[in-house]
């Protein structure tokens, strides 16, 4: 029932959307955030065991994202993150896991409001981690990924201090749709290929079993021409379907730096922007 | 419709699309039941082990007689040792236990190898040995053209440096000894890739099999191949391999390969087998365990798990160690053209 009211909202959100997707034109100039986290994580990954691994994921993270040609209301940016967590120790404590992540994304937003910003659109992006185990034999390297397309969304407030802006927010995106390859039963990467079980390894997600929200809480302090954000974020995603249990959890913090790509009326962009 | 209302009601379809995670199961802790780990290491090798056929154990049987057992057992130590008594059944050198403070390998498998090979020996054959490490060495045999190269473990990376130093003096030998006598395995990687370089096309060698799991009526097949090196190849040069009962896993697949080179003639002993492509697992409660995954057999589909016959039988006679001479090396010799000149 929950997947179905979930679904009619999407529908409901994009009819909504359409009477702004023709604008005023704006002056268009590319921001670009980079921030690096620390955050801590649990993950639960079949290809190697069923315990949860825990331990530090660091990541450097970047957006790049302008208005679109044409439109003051339609944005889109283009996200990217690659993490690294080695060491992730089992809930035992008897098995280590190395994680390295890459992540790549494809938005497209919806923007209204002034001082209250709201962002609503949706995220294509792909993604997918490689993992170690350093004390496995012959089946130490186990690699997933993923295509998902994910509903996202972002609302904000601004404040005026002095000739500064203070911006706080919270964006997130949710999973609606996809498709993963994860091994499962313990095997690895490797040994679904040995074992022809490449197909039972992909699995196809939408409401029922996918299930998630990647988020951030930030602040963002905008002077001149750069930006300065403190956010604390919140990762989770969780698959299950056919036996897989798969999830990644995340809570950590990052600071980044946003700058426009064109100094010129730089501050407005960022504002504006989020 | 005002732009607030609207504002209003995408927030409400937001809402409504971030909602809605679902309750998480909680298998990922550890747990420390006897009859869970019990059932999760029974379970793996019903489904990954890849060497039933070759053991004629009535896998069923054993969980009836160890999960009645298992009532009687206390606590972790006694679940070790009836995991570890259970696993001895399939006599399996690839598998092993380890809980942090104990560590099982299957002992059974060796009980009747017999070992063929003394480290001083060799040596003796080497008035000019080069060494690759401090346990893998190479020369000429005194007072031959006849290479000898000594591979010990194949778990001992040969580099290109390291291949480039054999071949100074592998291009300049009439023939070529590889001992690899006492080598217990390690990676059939390196084996192959050793192989690769006394092959002058692709070959099949033999096949590998891979349980498909409990559901699966047949294993996987897949042919395996050695594929030639693109550097230092000696594919002109008689090869011996030399071989004993101590010879295992990565080393008997090494001799599997070069069954198949018509150059190569194998001496010595019945390698000790090992066929499995061993795989880790852990167990609920934390355990990591390694278990044969797959199977390895020759062009004929028997299996190597019980070892493969060399060419010529010959063992280590007690009399010639004693005078210095490796009977097995003196046997090779006799085959291999070059071993009477300078």
């Amino acid at each position: 029932m929950l997947s179905i009211c979930r679904y009619l909202a999407a529908v409901a959100a994009l009819l909504l959307l359409l009477p702004d997707l023709f604008s005023a034109e704006r002056e268009k100039t590319t921001v670009n955030r980079w921030g690096i986290s620390v955050n801590y994580a649990r993950i639960a990954d079949h290809s190697f065991s069923n315990l949860q691994y825990g331990g530090v994921l660091v990541g450097i993270s970047g957006a790049h994202g302008a208005f679109y040609r044409g439109s003051d209301s339609w944005s889109w940016e283009i996200t990217d993150r690659i993490g690294v967590a080695p060491g992730l120790v089992n809930t035992a404590r008897t098995n280590m896991l190395n994680m390295y992540s890459a992540d790549l994304g494809y938005g497209a937003y919806w923007n209204t409001g002034s001082r209250w910003r709201l962002r609503l659109g949706s995220v294509l992006g792909c993604g997918g981690a490689l993992k170690t185990a350093p004390l496995f034999k012959n089946n130490s390297v186990s690699v997933d990924g993923r295509v998902m397309i994910s509903a996202a969304m972002g609302v904000s407030r601004e404040f005026r201090v002095g000739s500064s802006v203070l911006k706080a927010g919270w964006s997130g995106s949710t999973p609606v749709a996809g498709v993963m390859f994860v091994p499962q039963d313990g095997m690895t990467t490797t040994e679904t290929v040995w074992k022809n079980a490449v197909a039972r390894s992909l699995h196809f997600a939408s409401f029922h079993n996918c299930q998630g929200l990647d988020g951030a809480l930030w602040v963002d302090f905008l002077t001149g021409f750069v930006g300065l954000r403190a956010a604390v974020v919140h990762n989770h995603r969780w698959w299950h379907s056919s036996g897989t249990q798969y999830y990644v959890k995340e809570i950590g913090v990052q600071i980044g730096i946003t700058v426009a790509l064109s100094m010129r009326r730089s501050a407005d962009a960022i504002r504006k922007y989020q | 419709m005002t732009a607030g209302a609207r504002l209003c009601l995408v927030f409400s379809a937001a809402i409504l699309l971030l909602g809605g995670c679902e309750v998480e199961k909680t298998f990922t802790s550890a747990d420390y039941s006897s009859v869970v780990n019990f059932e999760a290491f029974w379970d793996i090798f019903d489904e990954d082990y890849g060497l039933f056929s070759s053991k004629y154990v009535d896998w069923d049987e054993a969980h009836s007689e160890y999960r009645h057992r298992l009532d009687t057992v206390h606590g972790d130590e006694g679940l070790f040792a009836l995991l570890t008594e259970m696993a001895e059944l399939l006599e399996d050198g690839h598998i092993t236990l380890s809980s942090g403070n104990r560590t099982y390998h299957c002992s059974s498998w060796k009980e009747n190898a017999r070992q063929d090979f003394l480290d001083s020996l060799p040596p003796k054959y080497l008035p000019d040995a080069g060494y690759i490490g401090n346990i893998t060495y190479f020369g000429f045999v005194k007072n031959t053209a006849v290479a000898y190269f000594r591979y010990p473990d194949f778990n001992k990376i040969l580099t290109d440096y390291s291949y480039s130093r054999l071949d100074a003096v592998f291009s300049r030998s009439s023939a070529i000894i590889i001992d690899i006598r006492g080598n217990i395995g390690g990676n059939s990687t390196l084996a192959e890739s050793l192989a690769s370089h006394f092959f002058d096309s692709r070959a099949v060698v033999g096949y590998h099999l891979f349980n498909n799991g409990r559901h699966s009526a047949s294993p996987v097949r897949y042919p395996a191949e050695v594929i030639p090196a693109k550097q230092y190849r000696w594919t002109d040069k008689p090869v011996a391999v030399l071989t004993d009962g101590m010879t295992y896993s990565a080393a008997s697949y090494f001799v599997l390969c070069m069954k198949q080179n018509r150059r190569a003639v194998i001496v010595g002993g019945t390698t000790g087998g090992g066929a499995g492509l061993p795989v880790s697992r852990e167990l609920p409660n934390g355990w990591l365990l390694e278990l044969s995954s797959g199977d390895t057999t020759g062009l004929d589909g028997v299996s190597i798990e019980n070892g493969i016959a060399p060419d010529l039988e010959v063992h280590l006679d007690a009399d010639d160690a004693l005078r210095g001479k490796d009977t097995i090396i003196e046997a090779a010799l006799q085959l291999l053209p070059g071993s009477k000149s300078p």
